[in-house]
């Protein structure tokens, strides 16, 4: 039965120290916050209750019947931990939420000590009542003074004995008090949770509630009911009754510091807790091995052996460093080394966002992970928008608008300057006249987390306050610090990966667009007997501005064309494709040549503004009498190289196209003849540069078509090609390059 | 291309200098031309003597100058213009519709 005792009362000190410890860790913590000081001091009288109850069975057997237990000092100090109950209740006035804030009077709320303070000087000061009433007897008949002094001590005496009358029904009188606060502030506890949104507090808070209001009632069960009703719980039930509500109400508020950062305490502080709890619990551990090593050695050897004690602390002492390590890791492991360790956030975030490229998910994202690794209340982003090229505030779910932060905003300045998070109340001199500074207040804004790379800043996060109601401690902001780096990463990765997308869409387009108008290109060019066509396009982009057709016009007709667009690309390949499709609309209206040209002018200027242009030769062979009749409108002229090596150029038309309204173009006429051959081409080639910036240049594409009038036309392209590149190496080219090549092959002998 | 302007007898010259190739060279020679035009001044000589090169899109711009200044009552004359750039404007025919002038002070009087 001794040894027992002596478990229950080292289980009683463990729970005591448990708690004192949590008391300390919190209060140490925050001292500032009113709720870890509240906190702490509940916690406090809580540790005193176990604590007086060891050390009551320590000094129980030690009490002479002459002067009982129950009325010795010792164990009327125990009436202290009581104090406790209103330490409870203003708790309870305070989480989860505020209502001391409220208050007119303040110091009113002192008030609820009032009673048990009274009650711990009752039973300290007048547990003996007789001495009292003793020393106030007064000796009859001593003149005035007893006059005065008789029926002082009279009303003394009076009330005395109301003190003695309320002191033999204090036990049952203060259990329906301390019921009473226990009712109370569970009541306020629940409706107070009842006015929580955010998930985050509700999961802490229920802990705490349930935690605390079980413990309570266990102890309300064992003890304050059967004072009440007068009936008697065993000894064994009230103990185990009083284990099982510290385990309960200490282990919840442990838990929700350590797992749900209640009283935000930090990591340092949970870690130590883990700690100690892993210690207590090898204490007690070690001390039920020792009774149960005990009996059976002292049923084997009939009689205690010192030795077997001592050989039992040196194993233990050599066990307990290993063991408790890794029993303290594994508190660590299950507790600690989650979501609220921010190594641990540094770990989730980097694997869980390095995969996500979809930027809305990456914020939301970024959100959450905040959210429950600081309790941060809302999360808004200010990120640079590559489409305005100016910072904005993104829509949040209270916020729908995006807003355009002005670049000159005296705050956002400020926040470009920033290297790590700051109170948004440090930034005060950037913030007169910001309109930044009143979007952020507008969203309660407590503190800014700037994205920066090497060199810019990407933007920025704006954290409110926690939904704890704690400002950020120093923790939190090396926290985030780390954090802004791995987000520059992320997002970073996020807008590349996007940019290849689009880039990747636009290729596609391109690829689709040029094919589109390899189709639009003739497949052949028309041949005869009597002479041979070949035409070549290399657009120096995907797509370009040149182009050639050819148009059977019936009756032995052949119409060819050769142009070349301003500009280059899409741009280019757009306006050119529309010429040809009016090139072949016209043709087949009108047989004039310079009504053709002078209809397309005019639909292109009224179309495009007039930097937008096309330059084009237009030519008519009529196979019959060999006859060329052609119009140049502002085109590169082509050479007509005659079988005998003279040349001319065909200037005749008029005005480039697209340019002015109304231009005339007129034809002109030759004859061609038999190994005459037509060199039609674009200024890619005559403008093809070597590395002086000098130009190829007609004169050279005259004396290569010159030189090389005997090859066929399709070599001839080949050849003059590859003589322009090794001239102009440049890739790619500088310039879409377009040639058509006309030869007579049998015909009119010149006259 | 660099662009310079001062005025001569109540005639803005515009000097460009370098290559006229588009892209940003548009923009500053648009400008130019409409802030001449906001302050009145709608006869304008480009002097081309320190023009090095011209691709078509740099032919667009004079031509755009040109019928901007046009559509505003006023004009835009060339002077200075030789070798490449001459015969650009010739094969375009754009000579036909650009007054071209040996130098900036034959321009100038031909107003």
């Amino acid at each position: 039965m001794e040894i027992v005792q002596s478990i229950i009362t080292a289980v009683y000190f463990i729970f005591g120290g448990i708690l004192l410890f949590l008391a300390g860790s919190i209060v140490r913590g925050r001292l500032s916050v009113r709720l870890n000081r509240i906190t702490g001091l509940m916690l406090f009288f809580a540790a005193l209750g176990p604590i007086f109850l060891a050390m009551g069975q320590i000094v129980k057997p030690n009490i002479s019947a002459a002067a009982p237990f129950e009325e010795s000092i010792i164990y009327n100090l125990l009436y202290i931990w009581e104090l406790f109950f209103p330490s409870f209740l203003l708790f309870s006035l305070i989480f989860p939420v505020d209502r001391l804030s409220t208050l007119h009077f303040p110091k009113l709320k002192y008030l609820i000590f009032f009673p048990h303070i009274f009650h711990i000087l009752l039973v300290v000061v007048f547990n003996n009542p007789e001495k009292v009433l003793n020393l106030l007897e007064v000796g009859p008949g001593e003149g005035f003074l007893s006059l005065i002094l008789q029926p002082l001590s009279y009303v003394m005496k009076f009330v005395v004995l109301g003190f003695s009358l309320l002191l033999s029904s204090q036990k049952s009188l203060f259990s329906i008090i301390n019921l009473f606060y226990i009712g109370l502030a569970v009541y306020f506890i629940l409706r107070g949770r009842a006015q929580i949104t955010n998930r985050q507090l509700r999961n802490q808070s229920a802990i705490i509630i349930w935690g605390i209001s079980i413990a309570t009632g266990l102890y309300a069960i064992a003890f304050l009911l059967p004072e009440i009703f007068s009936y008697e719980t065993p000894d064994y039930i009230q103990t185990l009754i009083v284990i099982a509500a510290l385990v309960i109400g200490g282990g919840a508020v442990g838990w929700s510091i350590i797992r749900h950062q209640f009283l935000d305490v930090s990591v340092i502080v949970r870690q130590s807790l883990a700690y100690t709890i892993s210690s207590g619990i090898l204490v007690g551990l070690y001390i039920l091995l020792v009774d149960q090593a005990d009996k059976i050695i002292t049923s084997f050897f009939g009689a205690k052996t010192t030795i077997v004690n001592i050989a039992f602390i040196v194993v233990a002492l050599i066990l307990f460093q290993p063991i408790n390590q890794q029993l303290d890791n594994l508190i660590k492991r299950l507790f600690v080394r989650n979501r609220t360790d921010y190594r641990n956030i540094m770990e989730l975030l980097s694997r869980r966002l390095i995969s996500i490229f979809n930027p809305e998910q990456l914020r939301s994202m970024i959100e959450k992970t905040l959210i429950s690794a600081l309790l941060v209340d809302r999360v808004y982003f200010a990120l640079f928008d590559d489409k305005v090229q100016e910072y904005a505030l993104l829509p949040s779910d209270d916020f729908r608008e995006k807003i355009v932060i002005n670049r000159d905003d005296l705050l956002l300045r400020g926040i470009g300057q920033l290297e790590s998070p700051v109170l948004l109340d440090r930034l005060s001199v950037y913030r007169t006249g910001s309109t930044l500074s009143q979007e952020l207040e507008k969203r309660k804004t407590q503190l800014i987390l700037p994205l920066k790379d090497s060199e810019h800043l990407l933007g920025f996060l704006a954290l409110t306050e926690k939904a704890s109601g704690f400002r950020y401690n120093a923790e939190d902001i090396t926290m985030l610090g780390v954090m802004s780096n791995q987000l520059v990463t992320v997002l970073t990765n996020a807008r590349l990966y996007a940019d290849s997308l689009e880039k990747q869409r636009l290729d596609e387009e391109l690829t689709m667009a040029r094919q589109i108008q390899l189709d639009l290109l003739p497949k052949s060019a028309p041949c005869a007997e009597s002479f041979v066509i070949s035409a070549r396009s290399l657009p120096s982009r995907t797509i370009g501005g040149d182009f050639y057709d050819f148009i059977p016009r019936g009756d032995g007709i052949i119409s060819m064309v050769i142009a070349d667009a301003s500009g280059k690309g899409m741009p280019a390949a757009l306006l050119v494709t529309q010429i040809q499709a009016m090139l072949r609309s016209e043709t087949a209206n009108n047989t004039e040549i310079a009504r053709i040209l002078q209809n397309i002018n005019g639909y292109i200027v009224e179309s495009t503004s007039s930097e937008k242009f096309v330059t084009l030769f237009y030519g008519e062979f009529d196979q019959k009498n060999q006859r060329f009749r052609y119009a140049n409108a502002g085109h590169n002229y082509p050479i007509l190289v005659r079988s005998d090596g003279t040349h001319e150029s065909l200037s005749q038309g008029g005005i480039l196209i697209g340019a002015f309204g109304g231009a005339i173009y007129q034809e002109a006429i030759v004859d061609l003849h038999q190994d005459d051959l037509l060199f039609m081409y674009t200024d890619g080639l005559s403008e093809a540069q070597n590395q002086v910036e000098e130009e190829y240049g007609e004169g050279r594409i005259i004396d290569y078509v010159l030189k090389n009038r005997h090859l066929p036309p399709e070599l001839l392209i080949d050849g003059i090609l590859q003589d322009m590149h090794k001239f102009d190496q440049t890739e790619p080219p500088r310039d879409d390059t377009t040639l058509v090549v006309l030869k007579i092959l049998k015909g009119n002998n010149r006259q | 291309m660099k662009l310079n302007h001062y005025e001569k007898d109540g005639i803005a010259i515009l000097e460009p200098k370098g290559k006229i190739m588009g892209g940003p060279d548009a923009t500053l020679l648009h400008d130019q031309l409409h802030e001449f035009i906001e302050k009145g001044k709608k006869k304008v000589v480009v002097d081309m003597a320190q023009v090095e090169w011209m691709n078509s899109t740099g032919l667009g711009i004079l031509i755009s100058g040109l019928t901007t200044l046009r559509n505003n009552q006023g004009e835009l004359k060339l002077a200075n213009v030789t070798g490449k750039i001459q015969s650009l404007l010739t094969i375009t025919k754009l000579i036909t519709v650009f007054e071209a002038f040996d130098s900036v002070e034959e321009a100038v009087k031909s107003f």
